[in-house]
């Protein structure tokens, strides 16, 4: 129920920002790149960055869990994964999200993952998540300070399924980040328009050549006013769904014009950013355009590759404060993802996680898990590489990473497996594995994350209070 | 087919007329319901009784058939849960055994049907505004400006909703993500049009009114064609609003109208399909504009043509007769590939296999490379384009003897058939295959990455080809080789024998695995085999839970047959959630049937079916908010 409040809050910030839009004309693009033509890296207070990083399809429980809470010492199979960057991960046991108990199967667990809410049982005309998430409720408060408020991706398409034997609309198992609880925000499943949506002018392509010369390549300003204009001409001619659909499409042309604004005023003040995340760019920009277009076939092995370029831009994106709010989805819920690139896996994601105690499918769905912590612990290591004054990256952020659901033979929706890399700004004592009493809301942990965003959230959905073990 | 559908309303509407002084019909369902009330007395009572009430649900007060009929939207709703085998509950001491569960659900639907349309509100279901999806951004923008750059291939794919398909206008969103990429798609199509397609009117002589007079008729014409409706003067003026803009900055006259239109395309009415005003309360009549957008979008996946923007102005087009003529002449147009290419993978659920999302594995089947995959994806797509220009039956696509082929899929199949890219009807040569059942997109689509399914292909069969989707798995069982250490020695169907042996999956495992075992002659990628991986020779066989026993798929196919018309029901639904954007809901049922009936009076011809649905009611009208019941509901108190 706290959600609503925000929603108001939300609506007023944004009328903040549409009174702004409006000023400057948007003649100062001028400077060559986006970061100023001298960037300096200026010491100053590096701000938190939060990312969520969602596997479909659970995992093996057998190989995840530390046997006991307490210091990092003898990792299970799978989070040995992290054994290099283990004192700067937080283990977390014990949470889950209530509000996805009532529905069975895979979907009612993720779109809820980081809402705690319930979603409406709908194949489509009644969706909603019943909640805003976390990250985007971070988005909406801190989006102001970065180019973009937040950046969705995924390695495949929304699920074109809708499951009539549960009355499910797939899209609930494709999108953990919902802007309202009506709105699944669209993740970009493509690296390349990825980096280039985050980097144009950086080692990115700019595609909008075809303007008109005397307008500078930013100037959509009388185009996005028209819209906004024009939209209030049909408006009143429109039912209430209707009205929702016309509100959804106006909010989004207001977050184009923010970003143009944000944008400007990039290149206004050279940017602070690290010469050497600059320098990084080009290279990953031509991984980008050598791997081609998302969501499209490719082998497993590129799509290992896909994996590893999305965690990149997160990082470069991070890096850069381009943003500080992420997620990203290894694959969509009941993802029937080729695993055979790994040694020894013979199969489907799904598949595997229905393992039926089966030792051998048991063994292939946790190499499938290693597989995914790899991924994450690889970021890790990178972030960790990076310095900001004397911390690093990763001390700077709190990245997610985990399931919906635990063991995904049985749909377990209790105690899932949930790691933090990063200390959010040395906030959490990190190296430890933290055992809650069971079904203590995931809410609990997302309000500490949005505390250290610096969003004062005194209930965030369900949460019943901050987890003090976090801190130490 | 046109007249065929007013015939059956009148016919339906003696029936109704007759229901409640025709003494057949009552005691019929009186009978009907003296047999099923002690199975709900022994089933449901135990939660929705005189002792309990779970859902504010009491069965126990309904003592006669005229009970029954009081309340049909609850018996829409137990009708419901029966099909989706929500109830009783998993947990419940009593489970129904499926073939009861038939009995009491073909009870249920008798009944439904004999009720009186007047009790039950007609609804032609909420429309929502509705964004152009990816392949229809395409298609209009080729339409519009004869430019074929299909920039739309670039936005981020669009989900799903309602009946499955990716033009269900409350599943399509426009996020900051995609406004990005429309702002650069409007540059780069205007950018590319012929000036004759966009229609400047050059200005006279370079006076500023002048230039904004001719700006004015430039946006005029594009602007009707790019709303696909007649333009308000006020609408116009906004426009104007971007030229003003561009000539402030002293923009070449054609750059500044080029801008002006890109904000055109960037309009709500442009993105959007709402061309009419919408009556708050109630069912109303679709605008003629609108009319034309239905059909156009349904059969072509794009805008409407002069012919049909011509038959809006007339008024004509919600005359039963002149749709039914549009209909025929859209559908012999090329872009009437649009609805085979774009419903059929949708419907069949092949588009994550086509996406690569899914698949063979590649190391195991290296030969199923990414242009084979596309080209047995258009299979299906070629034979129910087939379809319409033949004016075939939709049994085809449970069984024919024949298909259709390019060179590649020819040579998949090893048929002496086709070459080149153009998809052929090609005979086949034996009865192994037919219909889209011996498909190999959907025999890969059906399959785990190294080894078929019968699971679940079996499923998908109910599902896709009979709309009798089986509930999921209760949670935690299927054990499968729980107790059994030499499993992977053991043939499949043994494993699945053992399984089915467990009452908890017996229910739903006896209609999905002899489904599925019935096509175990397709290896992952749909090639036929005699033996399967360990060399044993394929066992084809199996015995449906009402008896009926079969080997191979040829024989599968004949039993399916048999159940034509719950096919052509399950079909329509998909076709008609397609054509209207929406899923389909309870107040359907009648359309559905209706429409059913009609194909099936000509011949199951796929042609007659979309002429039905889109003389249909729902098709040709719609409503914003609920449908308020006629007695007025009691005020909450307070």
């Amino acid at each position: 129920m706290s959600t609503r409040s925000w929603h108001i809050s939300r609506r007023t910030m944004l009328r903040g920002l549409g009174a702004a839009i409006a000023l400057p004309l948007l003649d100062v693009m001028e400077a060559p790149t986006l970061f100023g033509a001298d960037p300096k890296v200026v010491p100053r207070k590096q701000p938190v960055r939060f990312a969520a990083l969602y596997m479909p399809n659970g995992v093996n429980p057998h190989h995840w869990s530390p046997a006991m809470p307490g210091p990092l010492t003898e990792l299970p199979s799978i989070t040995a994964a992290f054994e290099k960057v283990k004192s700067e991960i937080t283990l977390i046991s014990g949470l889950c999200n209530k509000g996805s108990f009532p529905l069975d199967g895979h979907y009612a667990k993720v779109a809820v993952w980081l809402s705690g809410t319930s979603i409406t049982k709908t194949t489509g005309a009644d969706l909603n998540s019943g909640g805003i998430s976390a990250d985007q409720l971070a988005a909406q408060f801190l989006g102001q300070y970065t180019r973009l408020p937040s950046i969705e991706l995924s390695t495949h398409n929304p699920t074109n399924f809708v499951d009539n034997n549960v009355k499910l609309t797939a899209l609930y198992g494709s999108h953990i980040s919902w802007s309202t609880p009506t709105t699944p925000q669209t993740r970009e499943t493509d690296p390349k328009a990825a980096f280039d949506r985050l980097f144009r002018g950086q080692g990115g392509t700019d595609p909008g050549a075809a303007r008109p010369k005397a307008l500078n390549p930013w100037d959509d300003s009388s185009v996005l006013d028209f819209v906004l204009d024009d939209s209030a001409g049909l408006k009143g001619r429109l039912g209430v769904n209707d009205q929702r659909k016309l509100d959804e499409y106006l909010t989004s042309v207001r977050d184009v014009e923010r970003r143009i604004q944000a944008e400007i005023k990039h290149v206004k003040e050279p940017h602070r950013v690290d010469p050497a995340a600059l320098r990084a760019l080009p290279e990953l920009g031509e991984r980008t355009r050598k791997a081609g277009g998302g969501g499209r076939f490719d082998t497993p092995q590129a799509y290992a590759e896909r994996v590893r370029m999305m965690l990149d831009i997160i990082l470069l994106a991070f890096w850069t404060d381009s943003t500080r709010i992420a997620t990203f989805m290894f694959g969509n819920e009941v993802s029937g993802q080729n695993f055979s690139f790994i040694d020894g896996v013979k199969g489907g994601h799904h598949d595997m996680s229905h393992h039926e105690n089966n030792a051998d499918k048991l063994e292939q769905y946790r190499k499938i898990g290693l597989w995914h912590a790899q991924q994450v612990a690889g970021l890790f290591e990178r972030m960790k590489a990076i310095k900001e004054g004397k911390d690093t990256l990763l001390d700077n952020s709190m990245v997610l990473f985990g399931s919906g659901i635990r063991d995904g033979n049985a749909h377990d929706p209790h105690n899932l497996p949930i790691v933090i890399g990063g200390s959010g700004g040395k906030t959490i004592a990190t190296g430890r594995h933290i055992v809650c009493k069971n079904e203590t809301p995931m809410c609990n942990l997302l309000g500490d994350i949005l505390a250290r965003m610096g969003l004062q959230v005194d209930k965030f959905a369900d949460s019943t209070g901050p987890l003090k073990e976090l801190a130490g | 087919m046109s007249s065929a559908r007013p015939l059956a309303v009148l016919l339906w509407s003696i029936a109704l007329v007759a229901l409640t002084t025709r003494p057949a019909v009552a005691a019929d369902g009186a009978v009907g319901f003296a047999e099923m009330r002690p199975h709900l007395e022994k089933y449901c009572y135990e939660c929705h009784g005189d002792k309990k009430q779970k859902g504010g649900v009491n069965l126990a007060k309904v003592k006669s058939f005229d009970d029954v009929q009081r309340d049909p939207a609850q018996w829409e709703d137990i009708l419901q849960q029966l099909r989706d085998g929500e109830m009783p509950p998993k947990t419940a001491k009593e489970q129904l055994a499926p073939d009861l569960r038939d009995k009491l659900m073909a009870f249920v639907e008798r009944t439904l049907d004999t009720l009186d349309a007047g009790t039950l509100a007609r609804d032609p279901g909420r429309v929502t505004l509705h964004r152009l999806n990816r392949i229809e951004y395409n298609n209009t923008i080729r339409d519009l400006l004869d430019v074929d750059l299909r920039p739309a291939d670039q936005f981020p794919a669009d989900g799903v909703g309602g009946g499955g398909f990716d033009n269900n206008a409350d599943t399509l969103f426009l996020p900051p993500l995609l406004l990005e990429k429309l702002v650069e798609a409007a540059n780069t199509v205007l950018a590319a049009a012929k000036p004759e397609r966009l229609a400047i009117v050059k200005p006279a002589d370079d006076k500023p009114k002048t230039r904004r007079e001719a700006a004015r008729a430039s946006a005029t014409a594009f602007a009707k064609r790019a709303y696909r409706r007649p333009v308000a003067p006020g609408e116009i003026e906004r426009l104007l609003k971007v030229f003003d803009y561009c000539e402030k900055k002293n923009i070449a006259y054609d750059d500044g109208v080029r801008h002006m239109l890109k904000a055109a395309l960037m309009s709500p009415s442009f993105l959007y399909r709402a061309e009419e005003a919408r009556k708050q309360v109630g069912a109303f009549e679709l605008g003629q504009y609108e009319m034309a957008a239905r059909l156009s979008y349904f059969l072509w996946s794009s805008m409407p043509d002069e012919a049909l923007f011509e038959l809006a102005e007339q008024k004509k087009l919600q005359d039963p007769k002149v749709i039914a003529e549009q209909v025929a002449r859209m559908l012999k147009d090329p872009k009437a590939k649009a609805l085979a290419q774009n419903f059929t993978g949708q419907w069949l659920l092949l588009e994550q296999l086509r996406s690569g999302a899914v698949g063979p594995d590649p190391q195991k089947y290296p030969e199923f490379t990414q242009p084979v995959r596309e080209a047995l994806c258009g299979e299906p797509a070629a034979f129910m384009a087939g379809l319409i220009d033949g004016n075939r039956s939709i049994l085809d696509l449970i069984d024919s003897d024949y298909t259709w082929m390019n060179g590649e899929v020819a040579h998949w199949y090893g048929v002496n058939g086709p070459s080149g890219g153009e998809f052929q009807e090609v005979k086949l040569p034996d009865a192994n295959r037919g219909g889209v059942l011996g498909m190999a997109a959907v025999l890969a689509a059906t399959s785990h990455p190294q080894r078929t399914s019968p699971v679940l292909r079996g499923k998908w069969l109910l599902a896709v080809v009979l709309n009798a989707p089986t509930p999921p798995p209760p949670a935690n069982v299927a054990q499968l080789a729980k107790d059994d250490g030499a499993k992977e020695e053991q043939s499949l169907r043994k494993r699945l024998e053992k399984h089915r042996a467990d009452p908890g999956c017996a229910g739903c495992h006896s209609r999905i695995d002899p489904l599925g075992f019935g096509l175990e002659n397709f290896d992952v990628v749909g090639a036929w085999r005699t033996q399967d991986a360990r060399g044993e020779a394929i066992d084809n066989t199996g015995t449906l839970p009402g008896g009926a026993s079969f080997s191979g798929p040829g024989e599968l196919r004949k039993i399916l047959l048999g159940k034509k018309d719950q096919f052509t029901r399950a079909f329509t639904e998909k076709m008609l959630s397609y054509a209207l954007g929406r899923g389909i809901e309870g107040y359907d049922r009648q359309t559905v049937k209706d429409i059913a009936q009609a194909a099936a009076k000509d011949g199951y011809r796929l042609p007659a079916l979309i002429t039905a649905i889109a003389t249909s009611y729902p098709f040709r009208n719609a409503r914003v908010a609920p449908i308020v019941p006629v007695a007025p509901a009691p005020e909450p108190a307070k």
